[in-house]
């Protein structure tokens, strides 16, 4: 790779790593797990950079791989192994007020419990659906799927949430906490 | 609507967000010395492949002994040194040059007590078995080199990649967390994976539980057998669709007769 390629890379990478270790977590569950994924995510697009720094869309690029990371990384049976219990994937640290901040962990273990019903791809549709706030097309880009199989995954993706996340009254907490 | 909910649970979810725990910018020069290193490896290997085409027509054009492949060779790709020593060419210059397996990747660290022998006996056991019971296919580790150790649970296991294929794996784990049959370990309970497919009770007493999944043109068959002595073997075929071959290259059957196979034990 060239100096400036180089450059353009690494300011990338900076830009860009906090957002997408955001989505990371919220697919896996785990802080630690979300950085490995995001760093093989990095180092994969290294590799192809030279062809994406001439597309428009880096980041849609960057997403698509980072997904594809967390599948492949599913599919270990050493993360099989793990036993899916529910439980809350990260205890919450620190906080200005200790009520909130249980609070905030029980919201973040009912959340995680939901997720871990659904199949992977449909917990993907909802992280790019309504946290990274895609379009159904840029969702179908981000995943190389249909728009139909984007918004039949995510019909089905919230109706299971619904049943975990249905007796919460509309304004939720979490809103309330931020 | 439960839209707003979800993206307000996603926005609560990450707000007390730790720091990053890397750098990205030694992110970004480790993926630069990995490149560097990887093109000087190609280099080396293409420099050993012309010297063995070279070696291979002087010893026909002398008559000399042809030499024998060592133990290293087969499915796994690795050439034994040439007898005596100094000539190490290896006679199939398409094949990459002996190089000292990968150490576990750093970041699925690893160990429990009597992991090191587990693994170097199942470093062995695995491709026979694989050999024997696949007779369609040949394997060579993936790129993550050597078997994983996973202390939860107390788990090895290795990723085999079909030969001449960029995506078709055959994924066996051995886990022996508890002494008794010990279904509660079912990977399958985390989610995600739907209904089994079969389950059945073998006459000794242990399960066998198989489990499919179809994503996106990327297969996916798992066999679990749970052993009434704890051991759980997860054998576990996924295979995307290549040019030249489509669909799963292996069979539930072969599958599950890797899975129950006695030697897959610590």
């Amino acid at each position: 790779m060239r100096k400036a390629d180089e450059e353009r890379f690494r300011e990338f990478a900076r830009a860009h790593a906090q957002p997408l270790r955001r989505s990371a977590y919220l697919l896996c569950g785990d802080w630690h797990l979300a950085d490995d994924l995001v760093q093989n995510t990095l180092i994969k697009l290294h590799g192809a950079w030279h062809r994406i720094a001439r597309t428009d869309r880096p980041v849609s690029y960057a997403r698509r791989t980072l997904l594809r990371c967390w599948l492949d990384e599913r599919r270990r049976p050493w993360r099989r192994a793990e036993r899916g219990d529910g439980a809350v994937p990260e205890e919450v640290e620190g906080g200005p007020d200790p009520v909130v901040a249980v609070a905030a962990g029980d919201l973040r273990a009912e959340l995680f419990a939901g997720l871990a019903r659904i199949a992977p791809r449909q917990r993907a549709v909802l992280v790019l659906r309504f946290f990274e706030s895609l379009s159904v097309a840029e969702a179908a880009d981000a995943l190389g799927c249909s728009e139909g199989t984007v918004k039949s995954q995510t019909a089905r993706a919230l109706a299971a949430m619904k049943t975990v996340l249905g007796h919460e009254a509309p304004a939720s907490a979490g809103r309330e906490l931020e | 609507m439960i839209e707003e909910r979800m993206a307000d649970r996603f926005r609560a979810a990450v707000a007390d967000e730790p720091p990053l725990g890397f750098d990205p910018d030694e992110v970004v020069s480790r993926a630069g010395r990995e490149r560097r290193r990887r093109r000087a490896v190609a280099g080396s290997a293409l420099a050993t492949g012309g010297l063995a085409v070279t070696t291979a027509v002087l010893v026909a054009s002398t008559g000399s002994d042809v030499q024998t492949i060592g133990p290293g060779a087969g499915p796994t790709g690795w050439l034994a040194p040439a007898p005596g020593g100094a000539s190490s060419a290896p006679l199939r210059p398409s094949l990459p040059p002996r190089t000292k397996p990968k150490a576990p990747s750093a970041d699925v660290p690893g160990s429990f007590p009597g992991s090191d022998a587990a693994v170097a006996k199942l470093r062995q056991v695995i491709p026979q078995v694989l050999a024997e019971k696949v007779t369609n296919l040949a394997f060579t580790h993936p790129d993550g080199g050597d078997l994983m150790v996973h202390q939860t649970g107390r788990l090895i296991g290795g990723a085999y990649l079909a030969t001449g294929t960029s995506h078709q794996y055959i994924q066996v784990s051995i886990s022996h967390d508890r002494d008794t049959l010990d279904l509660s370990a079912d990977p399958a309970a985390g989610g995600g994976w739907g209904p089994p497919l079969r389950q059945s009770t073998l006459p000794d007493g242990s399960q066998l539980r198989v489990y499919g999944q179809n994503e996106s043109g990327m297969q996916n068959l798992s066999v679990l057998h749970f052993r009434p002595d704890g051991v759980i073997v997860h054998v576990d075929a996924t295979m995307k669709p290549e040019p030249g071959r489509s669909g799963l290259q292996v069979s539930e059957e072969v599958l599950t007769a890797i899975a129950t196979d006695p030697r897959l034990t610590f």
